[in-house]
Order: structure tokens, then sequence, then C-alpha cells
């Protein structure tokens, strides 16, 4: 019984934190239909964190459909965004996942918040 | 950047929406890296310093470096998507303890180790229970056997974390 490897490491963790990410946008999603009526569907959302989503589900959508965009050019930033915002993991921990320096993922998350920004803007 | 008399004619400035190929990208990623690195005192030098041919380059960075400051003022994804506070709850939570304790997995035939009663490893909302001394049923170990999905809480109360295990299970 090994530890998972390095590369099944970071395909675990990324892969966890994509599904988090879509996990959120959906709330975000449902809860900006149930703002706009939604028609005569209800989704039940667990109100907890349908609550805490809805003054920030505006942001949620945007930097998700940022993240297609950066995709195209580059898919570590994209991860990081996953990991970092979307699933809430720390620094430190985005490092020991991914095997690189604590000084690396701060840089990266330093690029990440610069070219969403500007593309959101 | 003001645009001075005197400067080369230059490419149009980063849009709204920057768009990059991945090379075009990559090539101002690595400035960008560089530009991070230094204290904002000497940033201007270093931008000043640039090849004027390659003037496009240095309006993306410098725009890049706009926009990071601003995204900071804005508190722009400075904190990630919280419950009250708490990181997502659910699956995440479970999540954020495997990496605390690191990826398990159970098998047939295997045995807790360590703690002295009994230990549960959970694939999500399942437990797989393992008696005292005794192995983990084989009808039950494909639950477990979820490397990173897995992770493991001690079931006896003297168990007080479930960070005090590596790997909670021992090959029988």
């Amino acid at each position: 019984m090994g530890e998972l490897n390095a590369a099944d490491r970071q395909h675990f963790f990324a892969y966890v934190a994509r599904a988090m990410r879509f996990v959120v946008v959906d709330f975000a999603r449902r809860r900006n239909a149930e703002k706009r009526g939604g028609g005569s569907e209800h989704i039940a959302i667990d109100e907890n964190v349908a609550g805490v989503l809805v003054d920030r589900g505006d942001e949620i959508l945007r930097v998700h459909e940022g993240l297609e965009d950066l995709r195209r050019v580059d898919e570590d930033l994209v991860r990081l965004v996953e990991m970092r915002y979307f699933a809430g993991l720390q620094v430190q921990e985005i490092a020991q996942a991914l095997d690189i320096s604590e000084r690396t993922v701060e840089r990266q998350w330093q690029k990440a918040r610069a070219i969403l920004f500007a593309s959101l803007a | 950047m003001a645009e001075g008399a005197g400067h080369p004619v230059r490419e149009p400035r980063l849009s709204e929406k920057p768009q990059f190929d991945p090379d075009r990208w990559k090539a101002i990623s690595h400035l960008l890296d560089v530009a991070l690195e230094l204290p904002d005192a000497e940033r201007r030098a270093w931008l000043d310093r640039f090849d004027p041919r390659d003037a496009a380059s240095r309006d993306v960075i410098e725009e890049l470096l706009e926009a990071y400051s601003r995204a900071e003022a804005a508190g722009f994804l400075a904190s990630p998507v919280t419950l009250d506070g708490v990181p997502l709850p659910g699956a995440f939570a479970a999540f954020r303890q495997g990496i605390e304790i690191g990826p398990l997995s159970a098998r047939p035939g295997d045995r807790p180790r360590r703690h002295g009663n009994r230990v549960a490893c959970r694939a999500g909302r399942r437990a797989v229970r393992a008696p005292r001394g005794g192995e983990v049923p084989e009808h039950r170990a494909d639950r477990a056997h979820r490397p990173g999905a897995v992770q493991a809480r001690g079931a006896h109360s003297g168990v007080s974390s479930t960070r005090t295990s590596p790997s909670c299970w021992t090959r029988a």
C-alpha cells in the first residue's frame, strides 16, 4: 500500500478542485436563476450554501467563464485558480500537492489574478 | 503608459479581454515572472530597459502589473468561496482531510493498524468498518479502496484526530 505518486497526487487534486468548481458554479447558476424567477421550476438548494453564494454568484460565474478563455493558453493557471479559489486550498497545500515551491504558487497566483482581472474588467 | 512622441508603432494594447496564443503567452508569462520578482520600486526601471522593438510586450506586462494592483485593491479573488468563512463543506471537507492524512486505501484482509479498537475508512459517506482485530470484509473493501477519496476516521474515542495516522491499514 503506497502513497500516491507525485503525478497521481497532482491529477487527484486537480480533479477534485475542478469538481468543486463545477459544483460551485452550478449552485451559483441555480441561485441566479431563482433570483430571476426561474420560471415554474424550483430547484432545491442547500440554503446555507445558496445564501453565501448569492452575493458572489456573479463573480463566480465570471471567473468561471474567464477560466474557459484562460484554459486555451495556460492550463496551469486554470488549475491553480480552481485549487485556490474554488477549492480553498492554501498556498502551502497547493505547493505540496503540485510539488512546486510556495513562491512559485504565489507568483502564479498573482499572474492568474492579473490576467483574469484584466479580462473581466 | 503614455504614448510618447518618437515611440515606434505598437501593436494594439491589452484589450479588455486579452487574447494570447499559447506561445505568445509563454513569452509574456516568463517576463511577468521576472517583473513580479522585482520590488515595486525597481519595476519601472526594468520596464524602461525594454528593447523599444518589443514595446508591445512591455505594454502588456505593464498593464498586467496594473491589473494585478487593481485586483488587489478591489479584493478580486482575495478569498476563496466559503461558507461563513469556512471552505465549502461536504465532499471538499473530506478532500481537505485527505490532504492532511495522506492517501489511504483498504483491501480484503487488511487489518486496522495502531488503533486498538476499530477504524473506519470512509469513501464519501459510506463507512467501512473493521471490528477489533478483524479484517476488512471483501465485499466492503472496494468501497474503501479509492485512494485519495478515502479518509480515515478513528471510531474509537481515544483516537482524537484523523491526522494521527498517515496510514491506518496494514497488510494482513
